[in-house]
């Protein structure tokens, strides 16, 4: 008697556990219930927890060192090396700005192609400025770097055939106005007005009017880059006889090394490589390239949790947080 | 029995139920999670579609913009924007690799733009463009009345409330349609793991179930065995990142020496074939011991030779044991991770060719948790797909070794 | 297995022409069986060989580019920037998750085993047992988006509840939950199997001495199935320290340690294998196999424990019974 008593209680145990988890499921969980994609206004990711009384610890999140926006915030705040001991490391901008969404206390930078609602962010200006495209052109927002990208020499593509799609690629991204309108449409900040027409720039690159389906564009290097680079390449599939492409986008640290330095015949060699920087003179010369410039600026943006009542920091604010000088977010302006 | 007994035994007894109930919980916590997460998602379109988008460019030759006035269905809604001049209808929307784009909702049977030849080179070059519900448009170039050529769309930064009333009321002629079939499905991966699980088995099975056949059948007992079996048993508690290394530091010089460069399938499927051997050989050695004795004794008898009595005889009986070992095979192969991330690499491709690099669906899952924008939703459905396949697999192993038992009785 | 033994030791001299031939065959086949054996049991040691020989390389080379050895496995601080590499911490961080996510499901395995084997009769145990099979087939990486999506949550709002911050749940603590499901099935497995084996008699005599089915499973049958038992949790942690991506979706990974807060960041030697995976060349390449090379060193010698414990525990058993 007491056995079958016992089971059935439990039982009924177990079922009422499953129940409120089902109910916990579509309560609280916007992201189970109700999926993203047709909406205006995104939902939040996670369910965003009341901040812990009293407790306003600043945990502070950093990319891995290959990457190329950390050097470029590091760069332009000048922390190199001074790190906190306290930081969270992370190994992309989407794992930041999935984790920094997360975390009320959390401060970390991502790039401004960042969809900041999606993933709960709120972008902090800097020096009052707000990061958008006009202030990166005008000048005033200057927490920025550049996007450049690297060739391979230029006698040592697999083909001319590949050479000559490399380089009507990067005709089309980097000068037309088609191009650099692509760029901009994914978040890249680029003067689309001064490029030229495609119409025009095809004329030297008769390449795009065949049949291309055979040759694929290997891209290395900086993550950071990879909306706007995937953009135009998606673009440029249609004007440019369906080439394929590959991204394989790892850091900056990769880009010279992909197509020039000693990985350019390994396992990850590629056609053109980005940096989310400018390329360093004295470790990665890149004289010998088919083609090297930056394609376009980026801003780099502080975000916060969007229940962080702060708007706005400074650059000694920033240098203090990330050194840990100031540990709470009470503290910070101080 | 004493009370105190009693008590000490209810207690114990509720004990091993909650901790059987904890683990039901949990179970039950990780489908509802994956599910609720992932299963609206997973339409035709995730499962079968490119990852990456098709992007169509369309040119027109004469459009008739003449004097047609189209309605719009009554069941738009208010953020979709329609143009009644061209006869179709979009919003501004984020997709599932959350970018902003302009879908179109609503498209009229008669509406001019679905007169669009594709004009990239190649073989589709000429044929009917696409103009469909679902599609995305992120640019249209029409020329104005005077004769200019005038750029709208997503690419401009306009919305379609900016974009669809300049259309209708400047447009003189459309010229150029750039749009997309969008992606965020996992076909590619789907196949690079179907090609993953035929080659790993290639490699692997061969010598999986020789090995067991080897310590079944000739190893002594001696020392050369014991170190076979312990080096088996050790390369099965080797956790798969090491094998990941192994794939870097040993297969790969091999295998360019036949003029394979980079990540690629072919990596990781030698990395998996070695990663899959204990499995193999454990189960198959099981497979043929629990093969009657007899039969082995009654084919020498009857004057087959060894090797006969082995492939005739003994393999066959054993065939659903072995069968199993692949099929959990498989299903490690399915879900395995670590030990592909650097073997196949992380760029996901919509055409796997077995010389280069590309995703399984379990390393796709990874890509997407950790890439520039996380996507739960699609990884959520993923697993889905991984789970059903994963689980399914098991479930057959279990039938098979249910129907051979009923068959060893009978 | 005598009969197996002697599948290619049988002889007979009758058609010996037509016997020569296909003995040529046996001969071939054998031979093929027993390379196919010996490459089998080579690869765990070339895996050694060529890991290892990749992961000492930043420990030789060049003056400026030379990682110190000692820095590299007693150090507190991972700072890749700072050209700093000391994994000492990791190795602490790394045993303290898995062994305490092991130590956390392995009273729970036993306990399950017990209802699945003793207690709960037919259809229901049918149905745990596949309960508990399921978990074992859910592929790593599925319990890593579960993991993101869901343990972190339940982490950072429980730290909210007693008023600890957290990083969005990221913590070792989600770690160590993380790997308790994960190595359960594993254990449970193994703790069934065993229990299964003990010999019957043992039940009966417990009974017929007037214990309650309940003393005798806990008290009679759980210890005589102690070494499958301990197998089990070897296993369980086996997998508990190589488990790679479900851990580094959520491990975080803190540049400095060990911290003994479970609330707060952790790097596991997996997680930092994985982390600027991206990276291909250079020092923070290379040092990635060195971490490997820790990380085989670590399982192997934790196996070694445990199997010296279980020894030991045999030992005693033996001299009870």
């Amino acid at each position: 008697m007491k056995k079958q008593l016992m089971t059935i209680l439990t039982v009924v145990l177990a079922l009422a556990m499953i129940f409120t988890l089902a109910a916990c499921e579509k309560k609280p969980d916007p992201n189970g219930s109700e999926p993203a994609p047709n909406k205006t206004d995104p939902a939040p990711n996670k369910t965003d927890p009341a901040p812990p009384s009293g407790d306003t610890t600043i945990h502070v999140y950093t990319r891995d060192s290959s990457s190329g926006t950390r050097e470029g915030f590091e760069a332009v705040i000048g922390f190199k090396g001074e790190l906190t001991e306290k930081a969270n490391e992370v190994s992309s901008n989407g794992t930041m700005a999935q984790q920094v969404g997360q975390d009320v206390n959390g401060i970390g930078y991502v790039s401004l192609v960042t969809n900041f609602a999606e993933n709960n962010l709120k972008p902090l200006n800097y020096e009052g400025v707000e990061a958008t495209e006009a202030n990166v052109i005008n000048g005033t927002y200057t927490l920025k770097r550049p996007f450049c990208f690297t060739t391979r020499a230029a006698d040592d593509y697999k083909s001319e055939e590949q050479k000559q799609i490399v380089a009507a690629f990067l005709a089309y991204m980097a000068d037309s106005k088609e191009g650099r309108e692509v760029v901009v449409a994914a978040g890249g900040i680029t003067d689309v007005e001064g490029g030229k027409p495609w119409n025009e720039i095809k004329k030297d690159h008769p390449i795009v009017d065949r049949d291309n389906s055979a040759l694929t564009i290997v891209c290395g290097g900086s993550t950071s880059v990879e909306k706007c680079v995937k953009a135009a390449l998606e673009s440029f599939q249609g004007i440019a006889g369906n080439v394929q492409f590959k991204l394989d986008q790892t850091g900056s640290g990769d880009g010279w090394t992909r197509v020039l330095g000693d990985e350019k015949d390994g396992p990850n060699a590629s056609d053109i490589g980005f940096a989310s920087r400018k390329f360093k003179e004295d470790k990665e010369p890149v004289g010998t390239a088919m083609r090297s410039e930056a394609f376009c600026q980026d801003a780099i943006v502080a975000v916060v949790h969007k229940d962080n009542p702060i708007s706005n920091v400074t650059k000694d604010d920033l240098y203090k947080i990330f050194t840990g000088a100031t540990a709470t977010w009470d503290d910070v302006g101080k | 029995m004493t009370r105190i007994r009693k008590i000490k035994d209810t207690v114990m007894q509720s004990l091993t139920w909650l901790a059987s109930g904890i683990s039901a919980w949990v179970l039950v916590a990780i489908l509802v999670f994956i599910f609720s997460n992932g299963w609206k998602l997973l339409d035709r379109t995730v499962l079968l579609g490119d990852y990456h988008a098709r992007n169509i460019v369309s040119g027109f030759d004469d459009i008739q913009t003449a004097d047609v006035v189209f309605t719009p269905p009554a069941s738009l809604g208010d953020d979709e924007v329609a143009s009644t001049r061209y006869g179709f209808a979009v919003r501004d929307e984020i997709d599932k690799e959350k970018n902003h784009v302009h879908t179109i909702t609503w498209v009229d049977d008669r509406s001019p733009l679905r007169n669009g030849t594709i004009t990239t080179a190649g073989p589709t070059q000429g044929h009917k463009a696409p103009f469909d519900a679902g599609m995305n448009i992120n640019k249209l170039v029409f020329i104005d009345a005077s004769g200019e050529e005038v750029y709208v769309g997503r690419f401009k930064q306009q919305t379609p409330q900016e974009w669809i009333p300049l259309l209708d009321s400047e447009a003189k002629q459309i010229a150029e349609f750039h749009g997309k079939v969008p992606g965020g499905g996992m076909r590619g991966s789907l196949i690079a793991t179907l090609m993953l699980i035929g080659l790993s088995l290639f490699f692997s099975v061969p010598i999986g179930i020789f090995a067991a056949i080897y310590l079944y059948a000739i190893a002594k007992q001696n020392r050369l065995t014991t170190f076979v079996r312990s080096s088996i048993e050790l390369l099965a508690g080797v956790p798969s990142i090491i094998f990941s290394m192994m794939g870097i530091t040993l297969i790969f010089p091999i295998i360019r020496l036949f003029g394979l460069s980079g990540q690629s399938i072919i990596l990781g499927s030698l990395t998996m074939a070695v990663l899959l051997l204990p499995v193999l050989i454990r189960q198959t050695e099981e497979a043929l011991r629990s093969v009657p004795p007899s039969y082995a004794q009654a084919s020498l008898a009857l004057g087959a030779t060894q090797t006969e009595t082995l492939f005739r005889v003994v393999l066959p009986a054993a065939r659903n044991g072995i069968f199993s070992a692949c099929l959990l095979a498989v299903s490690r192969i399915i879900g395995e991770s670590a030990a592909l991330i650097f073997t196949m690499g992380t760029a996901i491709q919509d055409s796997p060719a077995v010389t280069s690099g590309a995703t399984s669906l379990a390393v796709q899952i990874y890509v997407l948790m950790g890439g520039e924008n996380p996507n739960f939703e699609l990884a959520s459905a993923i697993s889905i797909v991984i789970l059903i396949l994963v689980l399914a697999l098991n479930l057959t192993v279990k039938v098979v070794s249910a129907l051979s038992d009923k068959k060893g009785k009978a | 297995m005598e009969t197996a033994k002697d599948f290619f030791t049988s002889s007979d001299v009758k058609f010996a022409a037509i016997r020569k031939r296909r003995r040529r065959t046996d001969v071939l086949f054998k031979s093929l069986f027993r390379i196919a054996g010996i490459v089998a049991a080579m690869m765990v040691i070339l895996i050694i060989i060529f890991v290892t020989s990749r992961g000492v390389r930043p420990f030789l080379g060049s003056a400026e580019e030379r990682v110190d050895l000692k820095v590299f496995l007693t150090g507190s601080r991972w700072r890749a920037d700072q050209g700093i590499y000391g994994l000492g911490f990791v190795i602490i961080n790394t045993l303290i998750v898995s062994v305490t996510g092991g130590l956390l499901a392995l009273p729970l395995a036993i306990l399950s085993a017990v209802l699945i084997t003793r207690i709960a009769k037919g259809k229901l145990s049918v149905l745990l047992t596949t309960i508990v099979e399921t978990l074992a087939a859910i592929p790593s990486v599925v319990y890593g988006v579960f993991a993101a999506g869901k343990i972190t949550v339940l982490v950072r709002d429980l730290g909210n509840i007693f008023g600890i911050s957290t990083y969005g749940g990221n913590s070792s603590f989600a770690v160590i939950l993380l790997l308790a499901i994960m190595t359960y099935p594993t254990m449970t497995t193994l703790a069934v199997s065993g229990i299964r084996a003990v010999p019957k008699e043992l039940d009966f005599a417990s009974l017929a001495l007037g214990a309650t089915p309940t003393q005798t499973s806990f008290k009679v049958i759980v210890p005589a199935a102690r070494s499958s038992i301990a197998t089990g949790f070897t296993l369980g942690l086996g997998r508990a320290f190589g488990e790679a991506t479900a851990v580094s979706m959520i491990a975080g990974n803190a540049l400095t340690g060990p911290s003994w807060n479970p609330f707060d960041i952790t790097r596991t030697l997996t997680s930092t294998m994985l982390t600027g995976l991206h990276e291909t060349t250079g020092l923070d390449y290379e040092i990635r196999f060195s971490v490997g090379v820790v990380l085989m060193i670590v399982i192997v010698s934790m196996n070694l424990l445990v199997h010296a414990a279980k020894r030991r525990l045999e030992k005693k058993g033996s001299a009870i019974s």
